[in-house]
């Protein structure tokens, strides 16, 4: 058993990957790029995972030689559904959910009283579960097992990027290893190296934080006692001096405990082991034998950029946005913003779509993190009132709640993450720009589930020509190498909707034609009879139109 | 602002009696418990009206401050 810096036992041995030397450390040439990332954080390695099983070579630097953060054993740890789906397209779901904590229900307590409660798993259409909770580390090692298996793209840890600087056709990096440095000429970069992102500081790129005074401090335990599987939020916990505590299981019989630790608390005391054990005791009663496995004490601050795209560098993940981690929704809108980015910048790169489609991600991508910060700053306001008054409205809200089941919605511990609606995309049109579920289609009398449809496409957008009890005039849209055509439904179908949740979901009439993008995104809907707008549609799709 | 969102007409058939219900229950609390009787009654018109727009719309009427134009967009807080 391992110790880190804060004398905890840490109980995980993570992998150590040895430093990688490039050739151009030795020749002094510039090395040329076609894709690099920047970070092999979990932004990072989705994006490099993706990018593998669409075919593109890339290469990935990292300033590390392990997972995780070093001398942390876990962040993020809540997967939603969509990163579920994701994963599953890459090919480490199967992992994630052996190793991982599988759960749907959501409870939030005010005092001992549950006074809300939520069941995901009773209204699930997709083939993934609501949620699984695993520590960040586990998932980013599994990428790195599945970057291996791909064979496409290269890791090269230990690779420090120093600089960044805009060209017209490409960017120039400099980074530097154990042996010396070297420059890249990539013909495009995205930046997923987080908080501290360097390539953001050279180009001389604002971030707008806030940065707020609440302090919480994470205790991750060990312990055996029998616990249900479900996610338990504290608004005003009597363990915890009436403020909020978080209860999630991970892997290894782990449990993530945050606990509010209040405006004016000193961190690092209230993140000394001796402290948290006794944090820890008051929260699981005397009787309970646990392990610290790792304590941190942490604040959040919210900062976005004002553009995901600057020239030839596309931000994401923590280096484009950060919010607070309420809901899962940093590192599950990391995840989302590689998928968004990776098929988009693969449909270029083959030539089935214009450079212009790549506008969209910004568009896209920044609209989701705007939401998701919105989102996390009012629980965040909800845990921590600015005044007496703000706590008095919070206490008629519990009090509600206890009484009549209309407010228990508003008792904000967090909305979990679920993909965003895009409103105002360029590549979308107004009946679409949401995202569609994992949901199970029919195909030669077989289940056919969406994500696994469109994976097989191989880089595709799929137009789907809904069928009535009349054959449908397929010739309304052509299919071509960047857009598949199929039928769905009627006397002569490619796929069926067996349950009738893909036409609830679009609305969709036998006649129309639906548009859906790799990322399970509806780009829209047009009426089949109506050839120019299915054109628009389709252009729109690829991002044609601007 | 909401279709549905009327400032101006009255919509209250004999509002004297709503009036007189609202003295009646605040008269003998003191500044604390009245604002939590508001505060509860608040959250339970806002359920009954239902529609996110027009409890919006009411908040902004609400906190818009009456030397002003009723027409001008409050600050946001």
């Amino acid at each position: 058993m391992s110790a880190n810096a804060q004398g905890v036992a840490s109980g995980y041995t993570l992998p150590n990957y040895e430093p990688v030397i490039p050739p151009a450390v030795h020749s002094g040439e510039p090395e040329e790029l076609s894709v690099v990332i920047i970070g092999g954080g979990l932004t990072g390695l989705t994006a490099a995972a993706d990018f593998s099983r669409r075919g593109i070579p890339v290469v990935v630097l990292d300033d590390d030689t392990t997972v995780g953060v070093r001398g942390a054993s876990s962040r993020g740890m809540v997967y939603a559904q969509k990163s579920l789906e994701i994963m599953d397209r890459i090919g480490v779901f199967h992992r994630m959910l052996e190793k991982g904590v599988t759960w749907s229900v959501g409870r939030t307590m005010a005092g001992r009283d549950e006074v809300y409660s939520f069941d995901r798993g009773a209204s699930n259409v997709s083939v993934q579960p609501a949620f699984v909770n695993l520590q960040q580390f586990y998932l980013e090692w599994f990428l790195v097992d599945r970057i291996e298996e791909l064979g496409q793209a290269e890791l090269r840890w230990a690779n420090k990027v120093l600089k960044v600087e805009n060209a017209e056709d490409h960017a120039l990096i400099e980074v530097d290893t154990p042996e010396g440095g070297y420059r890249i000429r990539a013909r495009w970069v995205i930046d997923a190296s987080g908080v501290a992102s360097v390539s953001r500081n050279s180009l001389n790129i604002p971030t707008h934080p806030v940065q707020t005074a609440d302090c919480w401090c994470i205790c991750d335990v060990r312990f055996h006692r029998p616990m249900p599987t479900e996610r338990w939020t504290y608004v005003e916990a009597p363990f915890n001096g009436n403020r909020a505590v978080w209860q999630h299981p991970m892997a290894d019989n782990v449990w993530r405990l945050d606990y509010q630790m209040g405006a004016d608390k000193d961190a690092k005391e209230a993140a000394r082991p001796e402290v948290a054990r006794e944090r820890v005791r008051e929260h699981l009663g005397p009787d309970v034998d646990f392990e610290l496995v790792w304590v941190g004490p942490w604040q959040y601050r919210t900062q976005v950029l004002d553009e995901f795209r600057h020239g030839r560098v596309f931000f994401a993940g923590d280096a484009a946005h950060v919010m607070s981690p309420f809901g899962g929704r940093g590192g599950n809108s990391g995840i989302q913003d590689a998928e968004n980015l990776t098929w988009k910048l693969t449909m270029v790169m083959l030539g089935k779509a214009p450079e212009s489609l790549l506008d969209s991600y910004s568009d896209e991508r920044r609209e989701a993190a705007l939401e998701n910060i919105a989102v996390t700053s009012r629980t965040a306001r909800f845990l921590a009132p600015q005044s007496d008054r703000e706590r008095r409205l919070r206490a008629v809200v519990l009090e509600l709640a206890r009484q009549y089941a209309f407010a228990r919605p508003l008792v904000n511990t967090g909305q979990l993450s679920e993909p965003n609606v895009y409103t105002a995309s360029r590549a979308v049109s107004a009946d679409g720009g949401f995202c569609l579920p994992n949901l199970r289609l029919g195909h030669d009398g077989h289940s056919l589930p969406l994500m696994s449809l469109m994976r097989d496409l191989n880089n595709r957008l799929l137009a789907l020509c809904v069928a009535g009890p009349e054959d449908v005039d397929t010739d309304v849209v052509q299919e071509d190498d960047a857009l598949a055509v199929r039928v769905l439904g009627g006397r002569n179908p490619d796929l069926i909707d067996p349950t009738g949740q893909l036409l609830a979901l679009t609305g969709a009439q036998p006649g129309d034609v639906l548009v859906i993008r790799p990322d399970l995104y509806l780009a829209g809907r047009a009426p089949g009879a109506d050839s120019r707008k299915v054109a628009d549609l389709v252009a729109r799709a690829k991002g044609e139109l601007q | 602002m909401n279709a549905a969102f009327s400032i101006d007409n009255p919509r209250i058939e004999g509002p004297d009696v709503v009036y007189a219900e609202l003295q009646n229950v605040l008269q003998d609390l003191d500044d604390h418990q009245a604002e939590r009787l508001l505060f509860r009654l608040i959250f339970i018109l806002c359920n009954q009206i239902g529609d996110r727009d027009t409890v919006l719309a009411s908040i902004k009427a609400a906190a818009t401050n009456p030397s002003e134009p009723t027409q001008q967009e409050p600050n946001h807080v």
